[in-house]
């Protein structure tokens, strides 16, 4: 067939044929899918099928170069000759470079426009594709981002909540639990442990209230916005008042550090986040799992912060410090069952070397003992 | 033509077509596997990886095959027929569903065609079939089927297939048609893709038509299907009965009609 001839054939040996490519020809009288012939440029115009009988002159004049094809990046020169449509489609390089090298003067703005607009398209393309692919990783991004800077994205969130509605979240959150709570408040140990916190937390931005509930675990915990509860077990465990003092201080930081609050948002977050990545917004096992590994590990630096700040509240209500310390110590050392208040606020030797160093490092302060016989305020508590 | 493998063929049926292959001494011809109905004793058959166009392209190679095979939705592998007996043999491979079977050839058509994914049927061995996005992100993302479609390349026959009827169409430079993005099997790539945005929520909703249209420009060949399978898919997921659709053909009857069909 003599069209398997590609491109510009600048090697063929024919000389006349030195300065010619080849491009697909459509026309009338020509096969339908198009006929691969060879052009030959010349000074006014084309010359299809140079040197043969059917030689046939094109002037540049009447051209008119656009891009097309399947691609979108094929040149095409278009002509009309007696009412037919004529049209030349170049698609390899070799002959798109070859009309661009020998690009006629008359030709060259509407070269030059096809490049133009290639390029163009090129750029469009690519911005495109970088704009789908984000929308498209979006979600693995905001993961990313969340992981690498939870601590930060969570603080920043926590700012947006003013007190007012940390307390009333608290508010609700107690109203909540309170029915899975004995709550004792008619005796002589909810008054005491009201006195010795409200001791603790004089001059805060928070208002705390003080519940003791009846539960023979070893526990205490803090609620956003300045709830704080002591279970019945926890004030028999302590030898002294100064022991619990400890133990409250360190939970009236919680509340004061926001900790139950960015914990909160730390566990929302960690779900949306993973909703969005995964597309599954019923909360998939996946989700489950990942946002009980984030508050894990969200505890432990916490504690240590509640630790020595809640030192910090001790000196100023100048309470003896050594109960703190011999408290979390005596818990540690006690076997049997596993104590609660561990699980949840693990006592390990860092935590307690960090606590003992901080009191060494800042020196003892004075101290006045709380005035309260512990022994006789755990008799009035409910028998186990 | 030195190393495509020139085959004769006949196609048979009208609507339900298969064609059959006569492959010479030593012949070949690829087709996508699961795709064979019959051939003749001395035709050895080998599952190769790729289209089997390409001698030796390494590992790497071979990975990016896959992956352009998987994303034009077709089988990992293609078998090769080969006739190692000493005189012509036949293999015939059918049609998936009605419609018709469309003979190319190649180097008559420029060596290229651009086709449907997933409407290659089997070519006479050399043909590579490859991967043709469209560059274009508004085709991407609203030219449905026509996105990612697949190239033949090479000079000898491709058996591409259409569904329902087909329609061969070739347009001059500068002629344009618009078609529905389902409808189109394969174009010369000279032949412009592009996605036109019809622009009325109402015949969109109300029509039956998409909200896009391909657009087609000449020069060039371009092959269409009256009958995509997806829209024939459709028809019989609405009326299956696990759907809710009913089986019966409009009885007045109804229920009543099956029993006296005896259908139950």
């Amino acid at each position: 067939m003599g069209t398997d001839d590609r491109g510009a054939s600048s090697s063929s040996p024919d000389e006349s044929l030195a300065e010619s490519f080849t491009a697909l020809c459509f026309g009338p009288g020509l096969r339908p899918e198009g006929q691969r012939i060879a052009v030959r440029l010349d000074e006014e115009g084309l010359r299809l099928w140079p040197a043969e009988a059917r030689e046939q002159r094109v002037s540049y004049q009447m051209l008119q170069v656009s891009a097309g094809g399947f691609d979108h990046e094929q040149m095409i020169l278009a002509w009309s000759l007696d009412g037919g449509q004529w049209s030349l489609t170049l698609s390899d390089k070799p002959a798109k470079d070859f009309l661009l090298a020998h690009a006629p003067p008359a030709l060259e703005p509407q070269l030059a426009h096809w490049k133009k607009k290639i390029r163009g398209g090129r750029h469009r393309m690519r911005l495109g594709w970088t704009v789908l692919a984000l929308f498209l990783l979006a979600p693995f991004l905001l993961l990313a981002v969340f992981l690498w800077q939870t601590d930060r994205i969570v603080d920043w969130a926590a700012n947006r909540i003013s007190v007012q509605d940390e307390q009333k979240l608290g508010e609700l959150i107690f109203e909540q639990t309170k029915p899975s709570l004995k709550l004792i408040t008619e005796d002589e140990a909810p008054r005491v442990i009201e006195q010795i916190g409200g001791k603790l937390t004089a001059g805060t931005a928070y208002t705390f209230k003080w519940h003791v509930a009846d539960d023979p675990a070893i526990n205490a915990f803090a609620i956003p916005g300045g709830h704080v509860v002591v279970f019945t077990g926890l004030i028999k465990a302590a030898d002294s008042p100064e022991e619990i003092a400890g133990v409250l201080a360190h939970e009236a930081e919680h509340v004061l550090q926001r900790h139950s609050l960015k914990a909160m948002i730390h566990n929302l977050g960690w779900r949306a986040a993973i909703a969005v990545a995964t597309g599954d917004w019923t909360g998939g096992l996946a989700g489950e799992f990942a946002a009980q590994m984030g508050i894990l590990k969200f505890g432990r630096d916490k504690e240590s912060e509640a630790d020595l700040k809640g030192l910090e509240l001790l000196r100023k209500a100048q309470i003896d410090p050594d109960g703190m310390v011999s408290f979390f110590d005596k818990l540690a050392k006690r076997g049997g069952a596993p104590i609660a208040l561990l699980s949840t606020h693990p006592a390990s030797a860092d935590r307690m070397e960090a606590l003992r160093a901080a009191i060494a490092k800042n020196g003892s302060w004075q101290s006045q003992p709380l005035p309260y016989d512990w022994a006789r305020i755990k008799t009035t508590l409910p028998a186990r | 033509m030195a190393q495509m493998h020139e085959i004769d063929y006949q196609i048979f049926g009208s609507e339900m077509q298969y064609v059959e292959i006569e492959l010479d001494p030593q012949e070949a011809a690829v087709a996508e596997a699961g795709g064979m109905m019959y051939m003749d004793d001395g035709i050895a058959m080998e599952t190769v990886f790729g289209d089997g166009s390409q001698q030796k392209s390494g590992f790497l190679g071979s990975l990016m095959g896959m992956g352009k095979r998987l994303l034009t939705g077709e089988s990992l592998f293609m078998t090769i027929f080969l006739n190692q007996g000493s005189s012509k043999r036949k293999v015939a491979f059918a049609a998936p569903y009605p419609g018709k079977i469309v003979p190319l050839h190649l180097s008559e058509l420029g060596g290229q065609i651009i086709c449907q994914k997933d409407s290659f049927l089997c070519a006479a061995k050399g043909v590579s079939v490859g991967i043709a996005f469209q560059k274009k992100l508004g085709v991407g993302l609203f030219g449905g089927e026509g996105f990612i479609m697949q190239k033949l390349e090479g000079d000898g026959y491709a058996f591409v297939h259409a569904g329902g009827t087909l329609m061969e169409r070739t347009l001059a430079p500068g002629e344009t048609i618009r078609v529905d993005t389902g409808c189109l099997v394969a174009l010369q790539p000279s032949v412009s893709y592009d996605i036109e945005y019809v622009g009325k929520i109402k015949s969109a909703l109300f029509g039956g038509e998409g909200l896009f249209f391909a657009t087609l420009r000449g020069p060039g060949k371009v092959w269409l299907q009256s009958l995509p399978l997806s829209r024939l898919a459709n028809r019989i997921y609405a009326a299956m009965p696990a759907t809710g659709g009913s089986r019966e053909e409009g009885s007045l009857l109804g229920g009543l009609g099956n029993i006296l069909d005896g259908d139950r």
